[in-house]
This record gives C-alpha cells, sequence and structure tokens, in this order.
C-alpha cells in the first residue's frame, strides 16, 4: 500500500516545537527528541496529510533531495506513516484536566517548624493531592520519619519523596526497612554525603529508591535548575505545558516555617497553616496567578523549542520584577541554539548508582 | 449512590475513576470481591434491603447505579491450607471458589435491578455467538473454525494463503510456571508443526494481513479508537500484547467510519454491553474486521497514550445515571 500516492502523516504522539532558530519532535512514546530544521516544522505542519510527491511540487525539483533525505530521517525514527486516509488520524488531544485541586504538595521542616503530617495530610486528601515531597532541613531520624509518615498510610498520598542530610549512623538495612514499612515513599535523596560514604546491601531494587549525593543542598536554593538533564519528554508535561505553568500549577507549599505558599522559595505567602485551611489559602486571590503562565507567555521560552520538555521555574528568574521573564538557571540562548557555559562545564556524573553498592560485588 | 465493584489491590483504573468521583462530590461506595470473604458479617436474601459494606451498612435502594470493574484478586488455590493432604487441599479450594462465585452471583443478583456499567447479572457471550452476531450486525470477520485434528486443520490451512493463527477459545488464563506467569497469546500456526492426527480443541482463524490494529473503547454508544501499529515489528505482529518494551509500537488515536460505528453500536446493543473493548482489525485490503469484545477491557491502555480522559467520562456516566435514578 506504500507507493508514492500515499500520505505523510506524523503519528499523532511525535509532536513538534517550533524554536527561533531549530524545531524539535518530541516523541512523546518513546521519550525521547530530535532536532529538525525550522523548514521541516513546516512542511509538517503547514502539509501534512499532503504527498512527499506534493511537497517536492511545492518546493521545487531542486530541493528534491534535500526533502528526500527529511523523510528519511522521519521514517528511519518511525515518526511517520504513509496512509490514504490521513483525516481518520485527529491529533492527540492536548488539553489536561485535573481530578484534583491539588496535585503536587512541598512540606519543609526544620527542627522548629510548628506543622506536622499527622494535621496536613487530611487536609490534602480533602484536595484530592497525591503526591508530596518532604525536605528536611535538618537531619531527621529513621524513627522520626517512620513514625511522621505514617500519615499517609492510608491516605490518598499515593506517592511520597524524601529529601535530608546523610547521616553516617545509618545503613543501608535501615532505609530499606523505611521502605518497606512505608511502601508510598517513591524515593529518598540523601544528601552532603561525605566522599567516600557508600550504602551497602544486597538488595538491588535500593538504587532506584534512594541515592547519595556530595553536594549539600539547601531546599530552598536548590531548586529550579535547567538543563538538558532535567528535560522530559512525555505527553503530560507536554500538554501542561501548553496550557499552565509546568513547576507550579495545582502545587501547594508548606516552608519550614508553615507559611502556606506557590514555592517554598518563593517571597509570596498566603497565610499560616493552622490559620486557615489549605482550601481557604488555594481559593485566595492570587494564588493562583502563577499557575497559568505557560512557556508560550514567557519571555524567550517563548521562542524555544525546548519550551514543552522543560520544567518552569517561576520562582528564580532573570528579573524579579518582571513575572514572565526567563528562568534564571537556564543558560540557554534559543536564538543562537547555544548554552552558556555554566552547562557546558557541567559533568553529568552518576553519582547516585556508584554510592550504593551491592555487597555481591 | 454509585456502588463501584473492584479488587482489593492498588487498582490504578479505579482509583482514577474514584478521584473524578471525589472531584464531582458524587457520593459512592466501593466494594471489593474480597468483602464477601472479610471479616465484615453480611447477610444476603431475596428481600435484602440493606447491604454490609466494610464497616458501613447502605439501603440497597439508594444505589442507583453498579460499575463493574474488578472482582476478587484471591489465590484460591491455596486459601485453605493442608500440606498433609494436597488432594483434598485442591478438591477443598476448588469447591470453596465455586462457593464464592456462586455468592459473588447471589449478591448481583440482589442488585439486578440496578443500573449497571457491565452487567454482570447478564452473561457475556461467548467467542462464536458474538462472531456471529457481528456478522449479522455487517462486520466482516475472519473465517474461523474449532477442531482438533490434523486433516481440518490442513483443509483450513489451504485456503488461506496469508496463513492462518491460533487463539484462545475461552478467556485467556495466566499459567504459572516455576513462579513466573505466562499468558497465551495468538500465534502463527501451521499444520507441519502439528505431530499428532488429534488434539486438544483449537480455534483456527485465517490471518488477516493488516495495516494495523483497532482497540476500541465503547462506552454507552460512544466510541474512542485507538491504532496500534504492531505490524513493524515482528514480535507483536501476531498478537500486540507481546508488548516491545525498547520500542512499543506506535499507538494513537482513530476515527472510525461512521458505518462501522453503527454497526459496531447494533453489535454491543444485541450483546447486552454497554461498556468493553471491542478489538478489530484494518486489513492491507482496507477492511475492517472484527475479532473481539473484552465486557470490562482495560481502558487505560487506550485513554493514556490518547489523551482520551476516559476515566473521567466514566465518573461522569456514572453520575449521571445515579441522578437520573
Ligand atoms: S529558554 Fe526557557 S524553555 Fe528553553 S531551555 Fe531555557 S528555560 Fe527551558
Amino acid at each position: 500500500m506504500e507507493n508514492e500516492k500515499d500520505k505523510f502523516k506524523l503519528y499523532a504522539s511525535c509532536l513538534l516545537t517550533k524554536g527561533a532558530l531549530r524545531s524539535t519532535i518530541c516523541d512523546v512514546q518513546r521519550e525521547k527528541f530530535e532536532f529538525i530544521p525550522n523548514i521541516l516544522y513546516e512542511i509538517l505542519t503547514e502539509h501534512d496529510g499532503s504527498t512527499i510527491e506534493e511537497v517536492v511540487g511545492i518546493y521545487g525539483e531542486e530541493n528534491k533531495d534535500t526533502i528526500m533525505e527529511y523523510f528519511d530521517f522521519l521514517k528511519k525514527n518511525d515518526f511517520l506513516f504513509l496512509t490514504d486516509e490521513p483525516e481518520r488520524f485527529p491529533q492527540v488531544s492536548l488539553s489536561t484536566p485535573h481530578s484534583a485541586h491539588i496535585t503536587n504538595c512541598i512540606i519543609d521542616f526544620d527542627r522548629n517548624s510548628p506543622h506536622d503530617l499527622a494535621s496536613i495530610v487530611p487536609q490534602l486528601d480533602a484536595l484530592n493531592c497525591k503526591s508530596i515531597q518532604v525536605r528536611y532541613h535538618y537531619d531527621a531520624t529513621i524513627d522520626e520519619l517512620e513514625s511522621q509518615l505514617t500519615a499517609i498510610t492510608n491516605s490518598k498520598v499515593m506517592s511520597c519523596y524524601l529529601l535530608l542530610p546523610y547521616c553516617n549512623c545509618y545503613q543501608a538495612r535501615d532505609y530499606i526497612r523505611l521502605l518497606d514499612i512505608h511502601q508510598r515513599i517513591r524515593h529518598i535523596t540523601l544528601h552532603s554525603c561525605p566522599q567516600d560514604a557508600v550504602l551497602k546491601t544486597d538488595d538491588e531494587s535500593i538504587g532506584l529508591r534512594v541515592s547519595l549525593t556530595e553536594k549539600a543542598i539547601d531546599p530552598e536554593k536548590h531548586c529550579g535548575d535547567i538543563g538538558p538533564e532535567h528535560f522530559r519528554i512525555n505527553l503530560r508535561l507536554f500538554s501542561e505545558s501548553n496550557t499552565s505553568n509546568t513547576c507550579l500549577s495545582h502545587k501547594l507549599s508548606i516552608d519550614k516555617e508553615g507559611y502556606l505558599k506557590n514555592c517554598p522559595s518563593m517571597p509570596q505567602q498566603f497565610g499560616l497553616f493552622g490559620h486557615l485551611s489549605l482550601k481557604e489559602a488555594i481559593e485566595k486571590e492570587g494564588f493562583r496567578d502563577y499557575w497559568k503562565i505557560k512557556k508560550d507567555d514567557i519571555d524567550v521560552c517563548q521562542d524555544c523549542e525546548f519550551r514543552h520538555m522543560c520544567t518552569d521555574c517561576r520562582a528564580f528568574r532573570s528579573s524579579t520584577e518582571n513575572r514572565y521573564s526567563k528562568p534564571l538557571k537556564c543558560d540557554y540562548d534559543p536564538y543562537t541554539a547555544k548554552w552558556g557555559d555554566r552547562t557546558k562545564l557541567k559533568k553529568s556524573k552518576p553519582e547516585q548508582s556508584e554510592k550504593i553498592k551491592t555487597a555481591t560485588n | 449512590m454509585i456502588l463501584v465493584l473492584s479488587q482489593n489491590d492498588i487498582e490504578a483504573t479505579t482509583i482514577e475513576v474514584t478521584d473524578w468521583l471525589d472531584f464531582y462530590k458524587a457520593d459512592y461506595i466501593r466494594m471489593n470481591g474480597d468483602d464477601l470473604l472479610g471479616r465484615g458479617a453480611y447477610q444476603l436474601g431475596l428481600d435484602t434491603s440493606y447491604l454490609n459494606i466494610g464497616t458501613r451498612t447502605i439501603a440497597l435502594a439508594d444505589i442507583g447505579v453498579v460499575w463493574f470493574r474488578r472482582w476478587t484478586s484471591t489465590d484460591f488455590s491455596s486459601y485453605f491450607q493442608s500440606p498433609e493432604q494436597e488432594d483434598a487441599q485442591k478438591d477443598i479450594n476448588e469447591y470453596l471458589k465455586k462457593e464464592y462465585f456462586a455468592t459473588s452471583k447471589a449478591l448481583f443478583h440482589v442488585l439486578k435491578d440496578k443500573h449497571w456499567l457491565t452487567d454482570v447479572t447478564f452473561s457475556t457471550p461467548e467467542k462464536f455467538s458474538l462472531l456471529q452476531s457481528a456478522r449479522d450486525c455487517g462486520m466482516r470477520i475472519p473465517e474461523t473454525i474449532i477442531c482438533n485434528n490434523l486433516s481440518s486443520l490442513l483443509t483450513f490451512e489451504r485456503d488461506y494463503p496469508n496463513g492462518v493463527i491460533t487463539k484462545s477459545i475461552s478467556d485467556v488464563k495466566s499459567i504459572r510456571i516455576s513462579g513466573a506467569s505466562y499468558v497465551p497469546y495468538t500465534a502463527r500456526i501451521s499444520g507441519k508443526m502439528q505431530r499428532e492426527e488429534t488434539f486438544h480443541p483449537i480455534l483456527v482463524q485465517e490471518n488477516i494481513e493488516k495495516q494495523f490494529e483497532l482497540r476500541v473503547f465503547y462506552l454507552a454508544g460512544e466510541m474512542y479508537a485507538m491504532a496500534i501499529f504492531s505490524q513493524a515489528d515482528s514480535r507483536t505482529a501476531q498478537d500486540f500484547r507481546r508488548y516491545n518494551m525498547d520500542c512499543p509500537n506506535r499507538v494513537v488515536p482513530y476515527l472510525l467510519p461512521e458505518d462501522i460505528q453503527n454497526r459496531l453500536k447494533e453489535l454491543m446493543d444485541r450483546a447486552g454491553l454497554n461498556c468493553g473493548s471491542i478489538d478489530l482489525i484494518k486489513s492491507k485490503n482496507d477492511d475492517y474486521f472484527f475479532l473481539e469484545i473484552n465486557p470490562v477491557g482495560q481502558f487505560g491502555m487506550v485513554s493514556h497514550p490518547c489523551n482520551y480522559q476516559l476515566e473521567k467520562k466514566v465518573a461522569q456516566y456514572l453520575i449521571e445515571k445515579d441522578d437520573e435514578q
């Protein structure tokens, strides 16, 4: 059935983003992306459903070789198929309704925090919140974690991510026990660990759920990094970034002092936990303002070919006055298609996998 | 009130639908098949007017709609343990399982006058009767026989230059072999593979050369179709369930032609189904072939890649029906 008469069609799971200098195809099904020239973006958007011959007709015989090369590339990557009924293959809808008022919540604790999970989680349940990140600004003990996290056991919170400083008083088996008791803990990041620290275990799966890093992480400052290592290619993020803010939309945070915020690193607060309910806080004027700022609204990002695989950051931005300014921690320039020195120098070091040692090794 | 029937474990689709029910503040209660095996006391009778579910007591009259999603996850083979008497353990457990399913049927009977999404008080038509109905509704179906002997297989095979396939006659059952689970899948066969003159009955079907497969989620007359490009991969060419993790088959939304939609609707009506997953093939000759219907099919696998939001639609349907009652 594949002959010259067939019309080409991008698979609906291959999504295009046009940048200032070049474009990308996000393969949200196979979670990878490829760069394409802007002219190919034009061919694929304006002439989708035509035959390759027709495209050659439009751009001229003299460009035939290049065009054929483009289509070879698309076929090789399995981005495109030929069909005589392109009208039967609609686009995937990019709408992202949420069955939750809040989808994710960051909760910070230091030694003196007035709030506790036992009183927060029932309120999160009322908002249908499914995912929380709990960040300890001090070396919380495993016993503390174990008892605090009982709050999520029968709640709607299905996944919990923990961030805390490394403590040499614990072995791999202590973390395994914690993960065993609290199956909903998806991941634990232990930061500020000494260079020679390792967790020895014969349970290979722990490497997937615990990671160690030498970096000292101040939770309120470490956030907002942007670079290729943070890109994620999936339909959720792609569609969400078309309609809302990929970091702050449907997010609620409680900072270490108990203030209710969009993000712990942002100055605006909407009251103190305990003085008003979480529901009241998110209904306050201004709470949802940042939710609607999408990549297409943000300076520079709106011209960037990575904008639908990149998470946003509104807490650290290049201009404090301008809500729509580019994230501060991004040094990519879509107008030259070049990364700045900061990104270039960053070595991708697979710290965590090296620091979890299986005893059998 | 909406009664959600599901199973004990974390069941993603049930959770996604009930999240929407929570979001819309719908009145619902979830019951798991294993509640009938639990400690909560209950009693069923023809004139039952109250149901005990866990710690709650529900007036039957308050239930407007029942959604059947899943039922039990209990492994009955080790339900009653008697290590010294293996044969007794086996027989007793088979019997207890039958008793359990009969109890479940009694419960469904008590609920039979409710509006059901996937009515289990109504038994699902078996393969031949569905193929017959599909053909009567104007759908093309692959030629199919059930046979137990080599000569029938060879004669049937001769008529189909594209070969023949075999698949399960009943519902597929997973088979445990030293701890791992295996599920029978659709495979090409040839009489040449067969050494015996007669064998256990198998279903044999002409192999349809595919452009792609279609999985259609059917919800009360609406159809949400997904094309599965399984042809490109030799592993999945016969059965896309033989999933290739590294390079998953392309799956994309598809719009069924109106006349096919009408035929499928008629088929679902005849089969007494208001919900289910329909499997079709779009052949190289541009025909749509009907393969089968799974009344309690997985719809997450259609909903997520196509972003059809089916979990939300199911929740909305349940709320609407509950309000009508
Ligand atoms: S310019 Fe904007 S969209 Fe592009 S990589 Fe940087 S932050 Fe992401």
